[in-house]
């Protein structure tokens, strides 16, 4: 996030699109309802109609993969309109003529026909946003688990620069993070392509910085994505792989292939601590402590590090994960003692820039928001207030591309997958929890009541649900919140699971997996 | 607790004392308290030494409730055994104090008692507990955030009910007895008390009258219950459904909440215990049969019904309301939904000021 948590609750207009807080984020749902109830403006767009979408006072309900079409649309009515703000694009952004180039071909009757939201909406909704002092963007997987994911993010980005909605507080470009510490496992460098703090593998300064502080010769080629693994491994190329608090099974698109995948390797290393689908195919698996076993830092959505401390002691052989990982290294020959965390942090803090002031004892009750370069520094809460970090903000206008699949004879629905609130990624706590387990305990598909009788599924029945990589038989739940032509499904269940059916395309740039958008049919079952 | 008596004695106790007191009770009692976590959250908690207790405090995050109605709780445990199964139920309820419980927590306990802790088939694990359980309960001096205690006579302060009252006054606090295990606490550790005086009699009340004038306007109960039998659709419901956002936060919050789900989980292969956990109605599964179908799928019904319950079934029933407006539900919602202006809204009025 470029702004903080509590940034929501005090904007007086918020724009959230491919976000379903409410479920997937109540702690950031309840800020955008203090906000609706504080009198801001909320425009959601979203293919369901979410929660979120009801409590909107517009909801754009558009067709899934169509998000460029349509930030380009509300860009079009805004600066056609005299709703932009020239100050911020004259004193803060550059390629603001070449983003109007394109955006000037998205007028809001094209964008109409593209998204399947009414012309009246999307220009009714650009003058929202252009009226308000200023936007707040929120989005999450609904943008970006797109072949067009990260040209989603760019047309987010284009617009809240339009609006001049960066680098203040109650605005911004905010990305919601869905787990604890997604954030901070990009922040160490659980990337192919940087060290901790986003710093470069081929960059051979840093290069040897790392490589003093660890004695040890460090490789200067960027690695493989986890799709790219997959791949590599499919053909031979990649011989083992060492899978930490992650059930790729489940949470992969096309479970096929990655089965495959995994079971060409020559050898499989899983760290869980729950024994998961992944960890069943293999050859080694470390018992992992949970999130109330260990002491560390967490670091969320808006940056905040986070202290953490162990609350209960781990069953059996478990340990926390710092101490599996320094064992190995110490197996392996390489010098990693370490008698807390704190002093793991300490490292951190000495060889990462924006971690440069943290350190444990400074985490106290709240936390820090990195960048945070030295021990007298109060954390960032907003990012870009004075200058972007490249200078200059760069307006990168994208045009809209269909997904990777559309709706054919054969396959006529778009199927978007996502997520509930009862439950958890890929279940491996929360399908363990009874009262959750009790509340949703069977996978489901979401079909508009059209599409129900047209082919005969009825209300309290089975559907089957197939795509070219897969086939599932989940009830069918009726519903009016999808358009005509569009189906949902949660990916949480392990003995029906959807990504059997999801595409294994991805992002060119991102290499994130189309999850959002495939062609799928549906029978009664 | 339990018998209210009548012209029972009164003391005082100074307020260097009450935490020496604590210490002094953990001679023979596990002794719980309300504490100030590091995130500035007080919480009550098992102490090991009187200076840990605070009593500097609005209200606790959570009530006392897992003190005599565990979160979890094992109610047997089983070992199969050729054909057969061997079941131990034990019961674990070691004499216990709870110090520092305000007077809205207190009185749900009255409801817990009428509840499930008498009738046909008293809960034997609760009446166990309950039975080993003494209260020293605290008087609040005047009215936090959210509360609305005055409006259903069960704050700021309690006639009877407790076995140990205290209210602030000053130098120390006044301690009224109301049972027999209250005046066996005093005499055994008459040390740390002597009987008022009557000027501290007319402290306490003072203190008593003070902070129920803090409560500013009151609703119409009985208007509320009627707007809710009637039946009709409401607005106010409405718009609580809107709000809502099924995370049961308001009720796993709710002092006088008792609802429970039972499930049997194995331990080994021969081996297993049966589990209760707390549930929650705000859940469209608790209601959901077999084969699907739900009489409260939808979100007005189970606020409508959560209402329902705590003002209209809960009376007919155990003749108590089922809340004791403490507030922890309008603080703990994720959608704002403030029971205060509910109830106003529903009694009638558009907006109630309560305190």
């Amino acid at each position: 996030m470029t702004n903080s948590i509590d940034d929501i609750a005090a904007a007086p207009c918020i724009f959230a699109i491919g976000c379903n807080a409410p479920e997937a984020h109540p702690l950031i749902g309840w800020r955008v309802r203090t906000a609706k109830d504080r009198g801001a403006v909320l425009i959601v767009a979203d293919p369901r109609c979410t929660q979120l979408a009801e409590w909107a006072d517009l909801h754009l309900q558009l067709y899934p993969g169509t998000d460029i079409a349509l930030l380009n649309a509300l860009m079009h009515v805004i600066i056609s309109e005299g709703m932009h703000r020239p100050d911020f694009i004259e004193q803060r952004t550059e390629g603001f003529d070449q983003m109007w180039q394109v955006v000037s071909n998205y007028p809001p009757d094209k964008a109409a026909a593209i998204t399947g939201v009414p012309e009246q909406q999307i220009i009714e909704a650009a003058r929202m946003m252009g009226r308000a002092d200023r936007v707040c963007t929120i989005y999450t997987l609904g943008i970006t688990e797109h072949t067009v994911g990260t040209h989603n993010v760019m047309a987010v980005a284009d617009l809240a620069m339009t609006l001049g909605s960066v680098g203040k507080p109650a605005a911004g470009v905010n990305p919601l993070r869905g787990q604890n510490n997604v954030q901070g496992s990009c922040d160490m460098g659980a990337l192919p392509n940087v060290f901790s703090g986003y710093q470069s593998v081929t960059d051979a300064a840093v290069r040897a910085k790392f490589e003093k502080a660890w004695g040890a010769a460090l490789p200067g080629e960027v690695g493989l994505t986890l799709p790219d693994m997959l791949i590599e491994a499919r053909q031979g190329n990649l011989k083992a792989m060492y899978i930490v608090g992650e059930d790729i099974m489940m949470s992969d698109p096309n479970t096929k292939h990655v089965r495959q995948a995994l079971e060409s390797l020559d050898f499989l290393v899983c760290q869980e601590i729950f024994l998961s689908s992944t960890c069943e195919l293999a050859d080694v698996v470390f018992p992992a402590g949970s999130f109330a076993e260990k002491d560390g830092t967490f670091t969320n959505t808006e940056r905040r590090v986070q202290l953490v401390r162990r609350a209960i002691s781990s069953p059996g052989q478990a340990r926390p994960d710092w101490q599996i990982i320094c064992a190995l290294g110490q197996a392996l020959g390489m010098r990693m003692s370490y008698s807390h965390p704190s002093e793991i942090m300490d490292e951190v803090a000495s060889l990462t820039p924006i971690y440069g002031g943290i350190r444990h004892n400074r985490l106290g009750t709240d936390g820090l928001q990195w960048p945070c370069p030295d021990e007298s520094h109060p954390g960032t809460p907003v990012l870009h207030r004075e200058k972007f970090t490249r200078g200059l903000g760069k307006f990168a206008p994208v045009e809209h591309e269909p997904p990777a699949e559309t709706p054919d004879d054969e396959y006529p629905l778009m199927l978007s997958t996502g997520r509930m609130l009862f439950h958890y990624n890929a279940g491996t706590m929360t399908r363990r929890t009874p009262i959750l387990q009790r509340e949703f305990p069977r996978n489901f598909v979401q079909i508009n009541p059209a599409d129900a009788e047209r082919l005969g599924v009825r209300r309290t029945g089975k559907a089957r649900v197939t795509t070219r990589r897969g086939s599932l038989v989940v009830d069918a739940q009726v519903t009016d919140r999808l358009k005509e032509g569009v189906i949902w499904m949660p990916f949480h269940f392990v003995e029906s699971p959807a990504n059997v059916l999801t595409n294994d395309v991805f992002c060119p740039i991102a290499r994130t997996a189309e999850y959002k958008v495939c062609a799928a049919k549906v029978e009664p079952a | 607790m339990g018998n209210a008596k009548t012209n029972m004695p009164e003391y005082f106790l100074k307020a260097d004392d009450l935490q020496a007191l604590l210490s002094a009770l953990m001679a023979s009692a596990r002794v719980i308290a309300p504490v100030r976590s590091d995130w500035e959250e007080v919480l009550f908690e098992p102490i090991v030494n009187g200076e840990q207790a605070t009593f500097e405090y609005e209200n606790a995050v959570v009530s006392p409730k897992d003190f005599l109605l565990p979160q979890t709780e094992v109610l047997a445990r089983y070992r199969r055994v050729g054909k057969s199964y061997q079941v131990e139920a034990p019961i674990e309820a070691p004499p216990q104090v709870i110090a520092g419980i305000r007077s809205c927590d207190l009185s749900a306990v009255q409801i817990w008692d009428e509840a499930i802790g008498s009738g046909e088939y008293p809960d034997p694990y609760y009446l166990a507990r309950r039975r080993g359980t003494t209260f020293i309960s605290i008087a609040c001096p005047t009215v936090f955030e959210n509360h609305f205690c005055a409006v259903l006579d069960t704050g700021p302060t309690l006639q009877s009910g407790f076995d140990l009252h205290l209210t602030a006054i000053e130098g120390g606090y006044a301690a009224q007895v109301g049972s027999d295990a209250g005046l066996r606490l005093v005499t055994e550790q008459c040390r740390f008390f002597r009987p008022s005086a009557p000027s501290e009699l007319q402290q306490r009340e003072q203190a008593a009258r003070d902070a129920v004038a803090q409560f500013a306007a009151r609703f119409d109960i009985a208007a509320v219950q009627r707007a809710l039998s009637s039946g009709a659709d409401l607005d106010a419901i409405g718009d609580a459904a809107s709000r809502c956002q099924d995370c049961g936060g308001c009720l796993f919050v709710c002092p006088t909440c008792t609802c429970f789900d039972v499930r049997d989980y194995p331990t080994g292969e021969n081996t297993g215990e049966r589990l209760r956990t707390w549930d929650t109605c705000a859940y469209a599964g608790f209601t959901r049969m077999a084969g699907g179908a739900n009489p409260s799928a939808s979100r007005d019904v189970r606020v409508r019904r959560r209402l329902m319950h705590k003002l209209v079934y809960r009376l007919e029933s155990e003749g108590l309301l089922g809340c004791v407006g403490c507030g922890r539900c309008i603080a703990a919602c994720l959608g704002n939904i403030s029971l205060v202006d509910l109830l106003a809204r529903l009694g009638g009025q558009e907006k109630s000021r309560v305190g």
